[in-house]
């Protein structure tokens, strides 16, 4: 992984009326235009030569925002992305090919849109966005998000809003995010401690399922719990050396044969290979027209934020295409005590009888917090640590103690967790 | 291939005799993401799609490139005219090496490109000419997008397909785009559409506010105050529901709870069959309480849908959806309920107590099948078919089954026409978009595509006036003014033109009918939605006009 170097583009090569359409909206102000807007070559030259934006993600949404991006004249345009092309990418991710299949999406994404719209400068990125600093990311005029999971929104998120030095205006690095599920998708526009932000509403998230140990052990009833059993239970049990890698058939294959026996000795039905798969890698179903929508919708906001040809979204789309064209454009609000852009604590209201597990519990299934394996410390000193094992084995017995005997009401704790692209501060209240 | 047993490893041996379906082939796993949505039965409505899609603009092959990746059968583009500069400019799938050539033919190979199972033709004549000379070529598409055509053209297209359909079901779907700027229109024709599966979010009713008997029978045999604690954690909440209702019912001759007061007593009563206070089960069957006092129906939309003609006077020609409305007419006729759909949610409980609950739903479901199935033998008989033919008129029993279970989401849409009227039905057709406005207006919320709508008009009767799109100029403007006045006049408006038209009209005048890359993807991508749905029957399609207005970052559906 690391920057690739790619034959320096050619001196752009363009055309009369190349921007012909385009042009129509760089001209002349419409009668929604900020007053401050100015037509003409100024704002045409800007964007074509002086912009520099960002795409995290070359996938379902990253290929139609990189089209959308050169089609509407961004010059230099950087792409992120981890991954490599798999078949089941073809039915949507349009810049890649059966032979591109291995390979890393974000170089065979950058080369397929410089080859077609000519002059684009795409430069690819094949890793992770946490690779880069602050200083990386200090360049951009924007950033666009077309990602799939929510732990790199989040750390994109946080990252931004941590940069705005309300001394320095260009700090302030608007992020566009877009996500889709089958034929529902949402766009919105944030802008780091101006409006809300991605952590703001995190509690809007669709509660993932997770089914309990003791149903998976003990007391299956759907095919999805003899499907966990044999991915979480029996796989370690039998490879305790060997990584599941749900990208491997023969994997999927051995889950799927063992989820099958489960299920016909508990006289369940409906264990197939692709629920085997769907459950294992949790699969969202995604097409080309929804990704098409909300990737034009995210570029659509970074023409406007770049140009000021059109007020720009305030600050979230919400399509749901299930029932006729349906969509929902509105204002979502700021969270005060949100840990990212908000300043104020977290209360934690919780029982003094409950054990410091308990505590966990409550914190993992909070929706608006999702930290997955939390450690915890109050005043400097460690309640519960998740790792290195030493320190887990030697914080471990306070797990059974109450509330009570550990902390005091009102202590505030700190909390920090993978998930978590920062450390959380959270305020116990003891009640009886 | 001989093959001993030996020869096989253990892995593939095992493979062989457990699963009845192995890993997925290559097509599968290429169409794995969508295949999630319409499954199969979608897929292959899709592949036998044949798409007419007229220009080769920016948002033509836009929606195009959302339609040949989930592998349509085959498209057609039909465009007369050669790629131009702006053309290069704006559109994906042209390049700029290909200024002069054919659009349709350039767009079709770069299209192609995105699916091998895809067949792409270009088509090089004039639109105006194949209208002339030979309408019929339009009948033999599945669906037809019309993408910025002049509106004599998209009227004349309309037209055509309405006076080849041999009857209104017949009638090839046409869906009109249109686009300026950061505005967009999508209208359509249809005949009737039917919706087999709208993939509806609400569970199918378990019926627990009158449990059917063999369930009733089930929760009385359970004794709870004679069940050690584990088994009384493990007592299903369905039963916790039905024997709760049941001991309210007796003390209050047999009615359901019906004010708020006696749903809460009900709860109550619930809550106090409880031994510890925090069982799971309960827990989850306190949750649930709603059941006990919601009501089954038959849902109205599928009430009104029965009594509809188009179910009450079938033919033997009628497609196989009809037989089964009226079978289901019938059903619900002597009793005020769908047939069950046995898909149980999942609940706290053990293995064996939940595969012998779902055993008894499945159970009361394959009787309510075999009485559903009497009641379709007299819908068949009815129209002079014969039992025995079931299969060939599409009524097999696996086809009984998907229908029961998506019966609730069955929607039959009357369809639409698109364009010209009568010159007497002028007044009415201003009216519409008179009244939405109104309500626009009245309620100050966004959407509001009215005003757009308007535009759109008021653009087009420019277009047909100077043959040319109006451009942002005061003389342009004043023009497009005069018209929206005259529209508005004639739907029975009184008063100034409100803000909301004037700063439409401008936006349309400033757009110069252009096709902007990112408005094309975005109406690309909805025709794209729309024209999937219409195609596998599958979720439920726009009902009227689509407004997009990327000013303001919203879409709104006028319901004409």
């Amino acid at each position: 992984m690391g920057d690739i170097s790619l034959p320096a583009p050619l001196p752009p090569p363009t055309w009369p009326n190349r921007f012909q359409h385009v042009d129509t909206l760089l001209d002349h102000p419409g009668p929604s235009t900020d007053p401050d807007f100015v037509g003409g070559e100024a704002v045409k030259r800007f964007l074509r030569e002086d912009s520099k934006v960002l795409v995290i993600g070359a996938g379902g949404l990253g290929c139609e925002i990189l089209t959308n991006l050169a089609l509407m004249g961004f010059a230099d345009i950087h792409v992120i992305d981890m991954d490599t092309i798999d078949i089941s990418n073809l039915n949507r991710q349009f810049l890649f090919r059966p032979k591109d299949v291995g390979k890393p999406k974000a170089i065979i994404a950058a080369e397929f849109v410089m080859s077609r719209v000519p002059g684009t400068k795409v430069t690819p990125y094949f890793g992770k966005i946490q690779d880069k600093p602050e200083s990386y990311y200090m360049q951009f005029n924007l950033v666009i998000c077309g990602l799939d999971s929510v732990e790199a929104r989040r750390w994109m998120n946080a990252t931004l809003v941590a940069m705005v030095d309300p001394d320095v205006p260009e700090s302030l690095k608007p992020m566009i995010d877009g996500g889709t599920e089958g034929f529902k998708g949402q766009a919105r526009v944030i802008l780091p401690s101006i409006t809300s932000c991605y952590e703001c509403s995190l509690d809007m998230l669709n509660k993932q399922t997770v089914f309990p140990i003791c149903t998976i052990a003990n007391t299956p009833r759907l095919p999805e719990h003899c499907i966990e059993w044999a991915s979480v239970l029996e796989w370690p049990k039998v490879f305790p050396d060997k990584k599941l890698d749900t990208d491997d058939p023969e994997h999927i294959q051995w889950l799927f044969t063992h989820a099958s026996t489960r299920a016909r000795e508990f006289k369940i039905e409906g264990v197939t290979w692709s629920l085997t798969q769907g459950v294992v890698k949790n699969i969202i179903p995604a097409i080309a027209s929804t990704n098409a929508v909300i990737a034009a919708s995210c570029c659509t906001e970074a023409f406007k934020l770049m140009t000021n040809c059109a007020p720009r979204l305030d600050n979230y789309f919400m399509l749901i295409g299930t029932e006729g064209v349906y969509s929902y454009t509105f204002q979502h609000e700021r969270r005060p005590e949100c840990p990212v852009c908000g300043g104020e604590t977290i209360d934690m209201p919780v029982k003094k009888e409950w054990t410091l597990e308990r505590l966990i519990e409550a914190l993992e299934e909070r929706q608006d917090i999702q930290a997955k394996k939390p450690s915890l410390s109050v005043n400097g000193r460690s309640l519960y640590l998740q790792a290195p094992p030493q320190l887990e084995r030697a914080t471990r017995p306070n797990l059974e103690k109450k509330l009570v005997d550990l902390v005091n009401d009102g202590d505030e704790l700190t909390v920090t967790a993978g998930s978590l692209p920062f450390n959380l501060t959270l305020r116990v209240l003891l009640k009886d | 291939m001989a093959q001993t047993a030996e020869a096989k490893t253990i892995e593939e041996a095992t493979v062989t005799i457990v699963s009845p379906q192995g890993r997925p082939d290559e097509k599968t796993r290429r169409y794995d993401r969508q295949l999630r949505l319409w499954a199969s039965s979608g897929q292959a409505a899709l592949e036998s799609a044949r798409i007419l899609v007229i220009s080769g603009g920016a948002t033509s092959t836009s929606t195009l490139k959302n339609l040949v990746l989930p592998g349509i059968g085959e498209f057609t583009i039909l465009d007369h005219l050669p790629v131009t500069y702006a053309d290069a400019g704006n559109n994906f799938f042209l390049h700029v090496n290909g200024i002069g050539k054919s659009r349709a033919e350039e767009a079709v190979s770069h299209l192609a490109e995105l699916n091998d199972s895809v067949k792409g033709k270009a088509d090089t004549r004039d639109v105006n000419a194949v209208l002339e000379n030979e309408p019929e070529f339009f009948l033999s598409f599945t669906l037809i997008i019309a993408v910025n055509l002049s509106p004599e053209i998209e009227d004349r297209l309309a037209q055509a397909l309405r006076s080849g359909a041999s009857t209104p079901r017949d009638t090839v779907p046409l869906m009109i785009v249109r686009t300026a700027g950061f505005y967009a229109m999508i209208g359509t024709q249809i005949g009737e559409h039917t919706v087999v599966d709208a993939h509806s979010e609400t569970p199918p009713s378990l019926r627990l506010d009158n449990a059917f008997p063999a369930l009733l029978e089930y929760a009385r045999a359970i004794d709870l105050d004679s069940l050690d604690s584990t088994d009384f954690g493990h007592v299903p909440w369905v039963v916790l529901l039905v024997k709760a209702l049941e001991n309210w019912k007796q003390k209050h001759d047999g009615q359901l709870p019906k004010s708020y007061a006696e749903k809460q007593e009900l709860k109550k009563s619930l809550e106090k069959m409880r031994r510890r206070g925090d069982e799971e089960n309960f827990d989850e069957a306190v949750a649930q309480a709603y059941r006990m006092w919601t009501p089954t129906v038959v849902p109205s939309e599928t009430r009104a849908l029965l009594s509809d003609p188009s179910v009450t006077t079938i033919t033997s020609s009628s497609p196989s959806i009809f037989y089964f409305l009226l079978a289901l007419s019938h059903f619900v006729q002597q009793h005020s309920y769908l047939p069950l759909v046995p898909t149980l949610p999942d609940m706290h409980t053990t293995t064996d107590t939940y595969v012998e609950l779902q055993n008894l739903f499945r159970a009361q479901a394959d009787r309510e099948m075999l009485v559903f199935e009497d009641c379709l033998k007299r819908a068949v008989e009815e129209v002079h078919e014969t039992w025995e033919e079931r299969e060939s008129l599409g009524l097999g029993r696996a086809e009984v089954k998907e229908f029961i279970r998506n019966a609730a989401g069955v929607r039959v849409f009357k369809g639409k026409k698109w364009g010209s009227v009568e010159p007497s039905e002028i007044e009415a057709s201003d009216q519409k978009p008179v009244t939405a406005l109104q309500n626009e207006l009245e309620s100050g919320m966004l959407p509001a595509p009215a005003a757009v709508y308007l535009a759109f008009l008021c653009s087009a009767d420019f277009y047909s006036a100077h043959a040319r799109q109006p451009q942002p100029t005061e003389a342009d403007n004043q023009l497009l003014t005069t018209y929206a006045t005259q529209r508005l006049a004639n739907g029975g408006w009184n008063g100034e033109l409100p803000e909301t038209v004037t700063t439409a009209l401008g936006e349309i005048a400033r757009a110069q009918g252009s096709d902007i890359p990112t408005t094309a993807a975005l109406t690309g991508g909805l025709v794209a939605q729309e024209a999937i749905k219409f195609l596998t029957r599958q979720y439920v399609p726009i009902e009227g006009t689509c407004i997009v207005d990327l000013i303001r970052s919203t879409t709104g559906t006028l319901p004409f």
